[in-house]
């Protein structure tokens, strides 16, 4: 398994911060967000839960409720900010990205009670 | 998942316009051994300076253009082919999803299968107790997008509906020829992989070295513009 490294550029994030940002500004006026389709088919939730609950909280200035909904959002946030204002090329090794979202299902597990 | 299709393995020519220009600075340092000293005695006379980056036509010792740190030395997968970004993805499974959306919503009426509200509430922190299931819908949904997908990706030389709006396709991203059926299949099943870490293997083009989603890499496929 020779995993490629992960690459986060800015110019590739960009388009797609962008239309999060639509996103995000529907779901703070009102409009429901995406539910995990893995939580709502079968109960279990993924390793993403909480990220739409995080990003609000985060953006409407609860830091505590944003993190304990899952602790990614607030770095999704800040890679989202910083693509849009200074040009930067990341890799990451697969093997971090990966433990990343492991330890953020254990939480994900344990917060939602099926831990 | 071990791509046989590394970034740093063949060099297959960019396209014109595309990602593949290799940063400045490396046309300045040539490799140890390399230019100014040709492998075979009695060979070819040293090439010029100005002879960078006009490939010689015979020869040994091509200049192999190396990725750049961003990763953006793709290779693509048929010369005059370009593979299709994000923006141009996102607004057609935006198309599909709402075709399946509609059949699932007209079947499973006709089926009696409780569509329910399936929703969570955004925007607060708290555990939500209340999250309703919506498993039977959620899987006729499954089932119709495997079939969608993988018919039209299969029988349609790799375009859906959404796809033909965009003009895109799916192609195997080692030969540029459209899925034979069985993997179109495959990676219409994939895409229940990719979205069941919400939407994850869908976002993983963003950041991957050949800008395959997981499906993409299940199949051995990409997206190229037509």
């Amino acid at each position: 398994m020779g995993l490629e490294p992960l690459v986060l550029d800015s110019a590739r994030l960009r388009p797609a911060v962008l239309i999060a940002g639509v996103a995000l500004v529907a779901m703070l006026a009102g409009a429901p967000g995406i539910p995990c389709l893995l939580r709502q088919t079968t109960g279990i939730p993924c390793p993403c839960c909480g990220m739409t609950t995080s990003v609000c909280e985060l953006v409407t200035g609860d830091l505590g409720a944003s993190v304990q909904a899952n602790p990614l959002g607030v770095v999704v946030v800040a890679v989202a900010l910083v693509s849009l204002v200074r040009r930067f090329s990341l890799r990451v090794p697969a093997g971090v990205g990966l433990g990343v979202l492991f330890a953020s299902w254990v939480y994900q597990l344990v917060r939602l009670g099926v831990l | 998942m071990s791509s046989p299709n590394d970034p740093n393995e063949p060099p297959v020519p960019p396209p014109p316009g595309g990602y593949g220009a290799p940063p400045p600075g490396s046309y300045g340092t040539p490799p140890a051994g390399g230019y100014g000293t040709p492998p075979q005695p009695g060979g070819y006379p040293p090439p010029a300076p100005e002879a960078y980056g006009a490939p010689p036509t015979s020869g040994g010792y091509a200049y192999q253009p190396m990725p750049s740190a961003g990763g953006y030395g793709y290779p693509a997968p048929q010369p005059g082919l370009q593979r299709a970004g994000f923006g141009r993805r996102f607004v057609a499974v935006i198309i599909d999803g709402i075709v399946v959306g509609v059949i699932t919503a007209i079947l499973a009426t006709i089926l009696g299968i409780d569509i329910g509200t399936g929703n969570s509430v955004a925007g607060n922190g708290s555990v939500s107790s209340n999250f309703n299931l919506r498993t039977g819908y959620n899987l006729l949904n499954a089932v119709i997008t495997v079939l969608y997908w993988g018919g039209m990706e299969g029988f349609m030389q790799g375009r859906t509906l959404g796809k033909m709006a965009l003009g895109i396709a799916v192609r195997d991203i080692n030969t540029g020829a459209p899925l034979p059926v069985g993997r179109a299949f495959v990676r219409a099943v994939g895409r229940l992989v990719s979205g069941a870490v919400c939407l994850l293997g869908y976002l993983w083009m963003l950041w991957d070295g050949q800008k395959q989603t997981w499906h993409d890499k299940f199949a051995n496929s990409t997206v190229v513009k037509l």
